[in-house]
């Protein structure tokens, strides 16, 4: 697997890019009058460590910035990848998307429903086919995990439709 | 002598004795998956203690940060393919003992040479955590401020990568500790209006986010569908004691090495592990067979990663200041469990210390026999492809977030984290410095703000205390180590000429 310096330098102009914008913008909300009574010095005091931290990232940034584009053009190593690697990408940010349904339903449909299709279609997408062993898995560990966590733990797990349907939610 | 029986009566339960077990065993499990580690490993168990008394869990929770650093030199050995990266020195002799047809004998020098280093450092941290401790009683909020500044600052500067990234990781850290409910005044702070922000961000789902998700994500991208094939059968030959006793230096050089590695903030295992290796290296008299296959450099990785942990727990348990990802989670998952570490706990909690301490050495020991008797299932555990199990990580990570405190708000954090984590990876940025910096956001803003109290607004005040004074000029000595070393060896070179 090759690393493709270019790619890296573009990830971190883009990281550089990123902070610095993000860390401006709550700056700039730390000043919208919530953080701030003439009457009440420690109303400022609230805010005077975040203040400090996100200047800091914002000076951080520019110099990220400032070396990436007038250093010698190396940018410093990240994940060693193949950047090129398409089907990679589809992957990747079919998991991302899998994983956050699975994070937004775990409300509605409770966990064990969420997780027995989050680990199916996540085993499927990373490139597992032995379908019987992952259909298996996927009802087997949320199960056991449930088990664990809800039975002997006693600790609570959103339930879910599944739980209200049968009466126990 | 009291506590100490009173200790191990806290330890010598059911409970006690059952966590102690499925700690090694689940922590060597975790450590031998690649891509795993020490930190999920701990953020994976954390929920597990939610259920437990606090004492039965602490020792749960160091087992499996005992035992995971250890785990990773199973498939470093089997696979060539270190489970953490403590232990990818031990690649370099460990798979070619398994190629030549000795990885039983590989399994028993590293076991044992593991056992060795963290039943050293042990040693180490009774003795030197309880001194310590007495020397920070002194300190106040200011110098306690200055000593988190220096510890931020190392820990950005020894990053792999750069020391701006490293800094950036750490503020962003330091950052996210500030989100919620000031503790000085009770605003809320970056909540925007959304009631479940005023109680701020949980260190456990940040962590799994960062770590294990952001693993998922690049397991993902790499698509590991395959198996692992073994080069050869696998059983485990624990070397006699000649043998043992023709490298016992080799072991305690180790041994010292991560042991001192262990307690400097940030440094942590691998820096140690390859330390000790490049020492091996020079002074074993087998030092031309190293790469090869040499028992020497097994000892060197291991018996020092391993050593690393007691040493790292000095820091964390005298002055609450961790020294790496893994006693970070222990810092919150401690705090979590009622007990918080620093200078305190040793005068108000002597029952709990000893309590760690005899943990940790019970732990490991009971590695060994973990080690001797599970050779033949891990190697069953390791040809589990990553394909499998990367959604099981995920949906133990989700659970971890979730039960934290049962709000829904921390698993979108975890998903959110997860990407930001993978983003800062293919970036260059290293993930450690960012739960550090979390773990020490609030003592790092409660001596700031105590100490302006203090000084009546005078920051430069500060400067009257020496201890402040030392850890700051050590810290502008760090930040400058780039342009005086150089210089150094500029005038080195025109000595020579």
């Amino acid at each position: 697997m090759d690393q493709h310096p270019k790619a890296n330098i573009h990830s971190e102009r883009i990281a550089g890019t990123v902070v610095g914008l993000v860390a401006a913008v709550l700056l700039f909300t730390t000043f919208n009058g919530n953080y701030f009574t003439l009457d009440d010095p420690d109303e400022v005091r609230t805010v005077l460590v975040p203040r400090i931290l996100l200047l800091l990232l914002i000076l951080f940034s520019l110099i990220l910035l400032a070396r990436n584009a007038f250093g010698d053009g190396k940018a410093t190593a990240g994940e060693v990848i193949n950047w090129t690697d398409g089907a990679g990408w589809t992957r990747m940010a079919a998991t991302v998307v899998i994983t956050a349904a699975v994070a937004a339903s775990l409300k509605f449909v409770g966990l064990y429903l969420a997780m027995v299709a989050g680990i199916f279609l996540i085993g499927a997408v990373i490139g597992f086919r032995r379908w019987i062993i992952l259909g298996f898995v996927s009802f087997v560990a949320p199960a056991l995990a449930w088990y664990v966590i809800v039975e002997i733990a006693e600790l609570t797990l959103p339930g879910g439709a599944l739980l209200k349907l049968t009466g126990l939610g | 002598m009291s506590s100490l029986i009173e200790s191990l009566s806290l330890i010598f339960t059911i409970q006690g004795l059952l966590a102690l077990f499925l700690g090694v065993t689940l922590g060597t499990f975790v450590g031998a998956m690649p891509g795993l580690g020490t930190v999920v490993a701990l953020a994976m168990m954390l929920p597990l203690t939610f259920a437990i008394d606090s004492g039965p869990a602490i020792v749960l929770l160091l087992s499996v940060y005992v035992s995971s650093v250890y785990g990773g030199s199973i498939s470093a050995i089997l696979i060539n393919v270190p489970g953490t990266p403590q232990s990818a020195a031990t690649v370099l002799d460990g798979y070619p003992m398994t190629r030549e047809g000795r990885a039983d004998l590989a399994l028993g020098w590293t076991t044992g040479a593991s056992v060795f280093g963290g039943i050293f450092s042990v040693i180490i941290l009774v003795v030197a955590a309880p001194t310590l401790a007495k020397v920070a009683v002194n300190f106040g909020s200011i110098e306690i401020l200055a000593l988190i500044i220096f510890s931020m600052t190392t820990i950005a500067w020894v990053s792999k990568g750069n020391t701006i990234k490293g800094l950036m990781a750490a503020c962003l850290g330091l950052f996210l500790s500030t989100v919620g409910q000031d503790n000085f005044t009770g605003s809320a702070r970056f909540d925007y209006g959304y009631f479940p922000l005023t109680g701020g961000f949980h260190v456990i789902p940040i962590l799994v986010g960062v770590f294990a998700l952001s693993e998922v994500f690049h397991q993902a991208f790499v698509g590991s569908g395959s198996r692992i094939e073994f080069a050869g059968k696998v059983g485990f030959t624990f070397p006699s004691l000649g043998e043992w006793m023709t490298r016992k230096k080799q072991l305690l050089r180790a041994s010292v090495i991560g042991s001192f590695i262990g307690v400097l903030p940030g440094v942590g295992a691998v820096t140690a592990a390859f330390v000790s290796y490049a020492d091996g290296k020079r002074s074993s008299p087998n030092s031309e067979k190293f790469g090869t296959g040499e028992p020497d450099g097994v000892i060197a990785s291991e018996a020092s990663n391993n050593a690393v942990t007691g040493g790292a727990l000095v820091p964390t348990l005298a002055l609450g200041i961790p020294g790496d990802g893994g006693t970070a989670v222990l810092i919150g998952a401690l705090i979590i469990h009622g007990v918080t570490p620093g200078v305190r706990l040793y005068i108000d909690e002597p029952v709990l210390v000893n309590m760690i301490f005899m943990a940790l050495l019970l732990a490991n020991v009971l590695m060994l026999f973990v080690g001797a008797f599970s050779a033949q299932i891990f190697t069953r555990i390791l040809k589990m492809p990553a394909s499998i199990l990367m959604p099981i990580v995920m949906m133990l990570s989700m659970i971890g977030a979730f039960t934290v405190r049962g709000s829904m708000l921390d698993v979108y954090v975890a998903v959110l984290a997860g990407v930001v984590g993978l983003f800062m990876r293919y970036s260059g940025f290293q993930l450690a410095p960012i739960v550090i910096g979390y773990v020490l956001g609030q003592p790092f803003e409660e001596g700031l703000r105590r100490g302006l109290l203090l000084t009546g607004d005078q920051p430069w005040r500060f400067f009257e205390s020496p201890i402040f004074c030392l850890f700051i000029g050590l810290t502008v000595l760090v930040l400058t180590s780039p342009a005086w070393t150089k210089l150094l060896a500029r005038k080195a070179s025109q000595n020579a000429q």
